[in-house]
């Protein structure tokens, strides 16, 4: 609407801008006419006066004659007859003579004085011409005797006289006549023919004449163009300077006009030329203008589209941050439930949540690099590390994988390479990774073969050398470009059950090309592909590493399970994170080392333990409302009464990524550890900074043991604690912070509620509500704790009655309380019961340790059996199988594949279940040694 | 707050626009016209009241008419009485307004401001003076003569004493054509009058005139009185004896008024203001009108003259305008020198610069004491 307006009075403005040229044209052009014809008009009239002039001359030649006669007259007094008669000339047409005042004439014709005013005039002593009326014009001229007129010498000649005695004449068109004052035609120039003199006689141009004479006013002559007939004329009239005659002339407008008009003309054709040039021109700005706005909304739609990109990418890093942080939490919990639990299907459960969990957590990372080389924000950060360790973690990493898939993965490490270099080794993993990880990925059946060797390029650099060969599926030649794009995946029919992101090679490319690498590619479509690259890394040690593997199996063994490397009992540590969760996490963790840990939510609380306690290491989160870690850190510093100064600080970050140390170091963190947090790493964190006499190391194999009771309780506990009427797990959980620490305070609880409510009861008989309110008060936290919420609420209830020393609500509601702290005991107790139960069958199932190993030949025949079974579809008896074989010792290893088996079984997956079995058989049967 | 902005803003524009828009007009419709300098401004310079009932207002009464005919302005000086310091400052004011002409109606201002000409070298003075001799001047006048010559006919019909008194102011060429032709016309109709004269030495001094004339009738005989001066101040010396006077364009209803001698200025100065604003006038141009034009005439004629001699009067004008003037055919001076023969006439250049001489029948006469 607005804009429509607009359009309108923009439309208006340029029309009125139009007619106002327009006019303005017009006005211009009538005005230079007009102008031009005044011009011409005073020019006409000069001309007049000019022609005017020789006319008076002309006629004022006739009178010097008369004059010069007058003399000779005067001279010869008496015989002036004599002298007249001689030079006179009279005949039809003129006329001279020597007028007397009486009336007389001394020669010629007598023109009486009183008839002839010429003559009246002469006798004054004046010369003069005047017209006389039919008979032309009248030359006098006085003759003096001494001092007085005496006589007047006159000559009247008529027309036809006149036009052969004076020379009248205009050489060029214009037609003129010579009248009196009042219009009379005394003569006509020469060149006006006999019917021209008609038409000035005409009454028309008679009154054209008489009123160009009116107009003439104070001036000698005037001219003005009329139209006469059709055609142009300029009509003038001039008085003839010292006569009594007036000029009448006309002349074709045509002569004096053309070129002028002509120039005119030029003037209003290129003024018009230009009125189009405006119009044409601020239509196009009109229209340009429009262009332009469209082009500004397409710049402003592009800003809007790079912001929205922007925001896009900010929103998954911010996401994809704000993803890891909760996956942290899964996975350390599930950690636990690793390390607690020995039941196989929770381990299996585990497991898989584990193993999702870390798939979305690499996904996540993917994302987080992929954002990070996109902003050119991701740096290298060199340092040394151990080629061993490096091939070690890789080969590690990798080869369950490829073990779950059937793969074949061949390690061939150049055993002379160098046993330390200098480089940004995580990076360099990261590619590798991802290339095997990819290899693996797309290979169905053979091999994946890892090559790492080198080159020497001088003194202090190799040229790292790695190669990946795999069996798979391998790439066309015209998918090979796309390959590298981000989020591209080729053969993406075939490959559609493969999972991810397609940013994997994208990040590895982009990586390596900021390490001034290049990611090479050869392959062929359905035999295989080789990742190879060249990595320049400096040498710190050129010491051979020897063979990688000795490494890597002990990598593996320590890896296979968790287990505590530590116990600590006499070190104390502050963990801050205002996630409770997280602190559970953490205190779960490191449970087992037997280390106290103290907790804060925040900050403030931090300021407050930091004074009361010295910790032996502080573990502080960064992120945290309020007060973040680094503000909380430098509140430390400048805290009074700090007992922990110079206490190594360690922030937790979910941030991790390059120069996150020296990051937090400039804060004045001591270190920092990742998110979620690694239980290998944050034990070895804690070893690091701990006072090593605080420090007893310990033999793995008893810790194993240890923990294998520990976790074959929980289960079943935790499972009667859900299912118990009145008992809330999550909030029992929340509350105590593990199954172990809740069981035991369950225990408690259920210990002292017979006790608490004989006080309760007491204190209400004795109207002892002062301690009535102590004893609720209590209640309603303790019943918290275990997760009792509808007790803890009517706890809370009478409390507030108590404050209010509300007595009748008191005795009113008591017994409801006793009644729900009942009911809660005998849930209690059916819990604590299957719990103790279970606790001493545990025990009886330490004798699984003594059980006769199972033989080669009883495995065979179990396999065969389950074989049976499944070409029989009969996958119930195959965990009849199993359970009969576990009255053998059976190695870990043998357990989990029975343990895999039976989970086939039950999901009828008839291949998963074959495949197992040839695995049994391979593992075991045809390698006794095994057994 | 906005809109009234915008609306602000685009009442500024269009007012603009209109401005613009009109001085666009007025430029293409009036550039390069001459910008007229409005009316010639024509100084007129009066030596005594405009309202005198003389000859000051016969002047100013004609230059008027001239002024509405010509479509000039009149910038008037009056009172100069004589002063040449005040006729210098009118002229110096007059030049100072724009005047490119002034009119000297007194015969005097030549004289008194001749010296004063070359300040103005530009302007243009157009003067009634009585010889047309001053290069400077542009001289403009009436043919009083003819009138006085045809009141000199009535005068002499009507004398009973044959003398005539002529109080005259100074003795120039005008005021001598004056005398010479009353003394012509009163001797056609009685040939033995005499006409005394006694020059008053200046053009306004009534006390003196009267005196002047009270010795003329009282004195020297004289039955009929007339004068060529400013005002009218000798009817009362006619009215106190009972004579007869003829009045110089002083319009009266005395029955002691013989007839007047008057004039008509207003051709006079169309005539002469027309050529200057034309351009047409030259230093040899001269205005000199007379009765042909009605510029001079005698006028009411007293109801006591005889009929014969009012025909006689009508017949010497007739004769006039046949051109048969009044200084024609034998004309002999005091000195009985012949200074017109017969068939002669007198022309226009001696009438105006040689009449130095008085006519027979003239007595001239000391003022009295």
């Amino acid at each position: 609407m607005d804009r429509l307006s607009e359009k309108v009075r923009i439309a208006i403005v340029w029309v009125l801008f139009l007619i106002v040229f327009a006019i303005s044209g017009m006005l211009l052009n009538n005005r230079l006419l007009s102008m031009v014809y005044d011009y011409i008009c005073a020019q006409v009239a000069t001309q007049a006066e000019y022609t005017a002039e020789t006319a008076s001359n002309e006629m004022f030649r006739e009178t010097d004659k008369l004059t010069y006669i007058s003399r000779l007259v005067e001279r010869y007094g008496s015989a002036s007859k004599r002298v007249l008669d001689a030079v006179s000339y009279s005949d039809e047409h003129s006329m001279m003579g020597l007028q007397t005042l009486n009336g007389g004439a001394v020669s010629g014709a007598p023109l009486p004085v009183s008839e002839y005013p010429a003559i009246q005039e002469a006798f004054r002593g004046n010369i003069a011409i005047d017209n006389v009326p039919g008979k032309g014009l009248l030359f006098t001229c006085p003759v003096y005797n001494n001092s007085n007129v005496k006589y007047v010498i006159y000559e009247l000649l008529d027309r036809y006289a006149l036009k052969d005695r004076m020379s009248i004449n205009s050489s060029d068109s214009r037609k003129i006549i010579i009248t009196t004052m009042d219009g009379t035609i005394v003569m006509p120039f020469d060149n006006v023919t006999d019917e021209e003199l008609k038409d000035f006689e005409n009454e028309e141009l008679d009154s054209v004449f008489s009123d160009l004479s009116k107009k003439m006013e104070l001036k000698t002559s005037y001219a003005e163009f009329r139209e006469m007939n059709g055609e142009d004329f300029i009509f003038f009239v001039s008085d003839i300077p010292n006569t009594s005659f007036r000029m009448r002339g006309y002349m074709s407008s045509d002569i004096m006009t053309t070129g002028l008009v002509d120039a005119i003309s030029i003037v209003i054709f290129v003024f018009a030329f230009l009125l189009v040039l405006y119009a044409v021109g601020t239509l196009y700005l009109m229209i340009a203008a429009e262009k332009a706005g469209e082009s500004d909304e397409l710049r402003k739609a592009k800003m809007q589209a790079e912001e929205a990109n922007k925001a896009k990418s900010d929103f998954l890093a911010s996401m994809s941050h704000e993803i890891r942080t909760p996956i942290n939490a899964v996975l350390g919990m599930d950690e636990m439930i690793i390390r607690e639990s020995d039941n196989d299907h929770i381990l299996e459960y585990a497991n898989s949540i584990n193993n999702a969990g870390k798939s979305l957590l690499n996904l996540v990372n993917d994302i987080l690099d992929f954002s990070k080389i996109e902003a050119g924000k991701m740096e290298i950060l060199p340092a040394e590390y151990k080629t061993s360790f490096m091939i070690s973690d890789l080969v590690s990493m990798i080869a369950v994988r490829a073990h779950n898939k059937g793969l074949e993965l061949n390690v061939n490490a150049d055993p002379s390479l160098p046993t330390v270099l200098y480089g940004d080794e995580d990076r360099v993993k990261q590619c590798v990774i991802n290339i095997l990880t990819n290899a693996v990925k797309y290979t169905e059946k053979g091999s994946v073969t890892f090559d790492m060797t080198y080159e020497k390029v001088s003194d202090k650099e190799i040229m790292l050398k790695v190669k990946v060969t795999d069996t798979g599926i391998g790439i066309r030649k015209e998918d090979q470009q796309r390959l590298f794009s981000p989020f591209e995946r080729v053969d993406e029919q075939r490959n559609r059950n493969i999972e991810g992101t397609g940013l994997g090679l994208s990040i590895v490319r982009k990586l390596l090309t900021i390490m001034d690498s290049e990611l090479k590619l050869e392959s062929e479509y359905g035999k295989g592909s080789t990742f190879y690259f060249d990595l320049k890394q400096e040498v710190c040690d050129w010491k051979e590493m020897g063979d990688f593997a000795e490494a890597y199996r002990k990598s593996v063994l320590t890896r296979n399970k968790y287990t505590e490397l530590f116990r600590a009992p006499d070190a104390r540590i502050l963990v801050v994170d205002d996630t409770v969760m997280n602190l559970n996490v953490v205190k779960g963790l490191l449970k087992k080392t037997r280390i106290m840990i103290d907790t804060a939510v925040s900050g403030h609380d931090t300021l407050k333990l930091a004074k009361k306690q010295r910790y032996d290491i502080m573990f502080i989160d960064h992120r945290m409302p309020v007060m973040d870690g680094v503000e909380t850190l430098k509140a430390l510093e400048s805290l009074e009464g700090n007992l922990n100064m110079g206490v190594p600080c360690i922030a937790f970050t979910a941030n991790a990524g390059s120069g996150s140390r020296e990051q937090y170091r400039s804060y004045g963190f001591t270190d920092y550890i990742s998110k979620p947090v690694s239980p290998s790493e944050l034990e070895q964190m804690i070893v690091k900074y701990l006072p090593p006499d605080k420090i007893e190391l310990i033999d793995p194999d008893s810790v194993h043991e240890e923990s294998e009771e520990a976790n074959n309780t929980d289960e079943a506990f935790v499972e009667s604690y859900k299912k118990a009427e009145g008992l809330n797990y999550n909030v029992a959980i929340a509350g105590c912070g593990d199954d172990a620490l809740l069981k035991d305070t369950a225990i408690t609880f259920y210990n002292a509620v017979d006790d608490n409510i004989a006080e309760i009861r007491r204190a209400l008989a004795n109207d002892d509500i002062e301690n009535y309110t102590i004893k609720v008060h209590a209640l309603k936290s303790s019943a918290r704790i275990i997760g009792a919420v509808d007790l803890s609420r009517k706890a809370e209830y009478l409390e507030r009655c108590g404050n209010e020393q509300d007595r009748e609500e008191i005795a009113a509601h008591t017994d409801f309380l006793i009644d729900d702290y009942l009911r809660i005991r005998e849930s209690l107790k059916f819990i604590i019961n299957d719990y103790l139960k279970n606790m001493s069958k545990e025990e009886s199932a330490e004798d699984n340790f003594f059980k006769e190993a199972i033989s080669r030949e009883k495995l065979k025949e179990f396999t065969e059996s389950v074989k049976d079974a499944v070409s029989l579809f009969d996958f119930d008896s195959i965990n009849d199988s199993i359970r009969l074989l576990k009255e053998y010792k059976l190695t870990r290893e043998l357990e989990n594949e029975l343990k895999e088996l039976s989970s086939a079984a039950d999901r009828l997956e008839e291949e998963e279940v074959i495949k197992i079995i040839d695995a049994i058989e391979i593992l075991y049967t045809g390698n006794s040694e095994n057994t | 707050m906005n809109k009234k902005n915008s609306l602000s803003i685009n009442l500024f524009f269009i007012l603009v626009f209109i401005l613009i828009t009109m001085f666009l007009y007025n430029t293409i419709t009036t550039f390069g016209k001459v910008q007229g300098e409005g009316p010639a401004k024509i100084g007129f310079i009066l030596d005594g009241y405009s309202n005198d009932d003389g000859w000051n207002e016969a002047n100013l009464t004609g230059i008027k008419n001239a002024a509405v005919e010509l479509k000039f302005d009149i910038i008037m000086e009056e009172k100069i009485n004589g002063s040449a310091d005040k006729l210098y400052e009118a002229v110096k004011s007059m030049a100072e307004q724009g005047c490119r002409a002034i009119v000297f109606t007194s015969p005097d201002f030549v004289d008194m401001f001749r010296d004063h000409m070359d300040e103005f070298p530009r302007m243009v003075y157009l003067c009634n003076s009585p010889e047309d001799n001053e290069e400077k001047c542009i001289n403009y006048s009436v043919r009083l003569y003819q009138a006085r010559y045809l009141s000199g006919i009535v005068a002499g019909s009507m004398t009973k004493t044959g003398i005539l008194g002529f109080v005259s102011s100074v003795p120039n060429a005008e005021n001598i054509r004056g005398i010479n032709a009353f003394t012509i016309g009163v001797r056609k109709t009685n040939p033995e009058a005499v006409v005394k004269v006694i020059y008053t030495g200046i053009y306004s001094n009534r006390n003196f005139e009267k005196r002047c004339a009270e010795s003329l009738v009282s004195d020297f005989g004289a039955d009929i009185i007339t004068e060529n001066l400013t005002s009218n101040s000798l009817l009362a010396v006619a009215k106190y004896h009972d004579i007869f006077y003829i009045s110089y364009h002083h319009p009266s209803s005395d029955p002691h008024e013989l007839c007047r001698v008057s004039t008509n200025w207003s051709t006079v100065y169309t005539g002469v203001l027309r050529d200057f604003l034309k351009g047409t006038m030259t230093k040899e141009s001269r205005y000199w009108y007379g009765i042909d034009k009605d510029c001079v005439n005698i006028k009411a004629l007293s109801e006591e003259i005889p009929d014969d001699t009012v025909l006689r009067v009508e017949r010497e004008k007739n004769a006039i305008l046949k051109g048969r003037d009044v200084f024609s055919n034998v004309i002999v001076d005091l000195d009985g020198k012949t200074r017109c023969m017969f068939d002669e006439i007198i022309p226009d250049d001696a009438l105006i610069n040689e009449m130095d001489w008085y006519v027979r029948g003239v007595q001239i006469l000391d003022g009295p004491a």
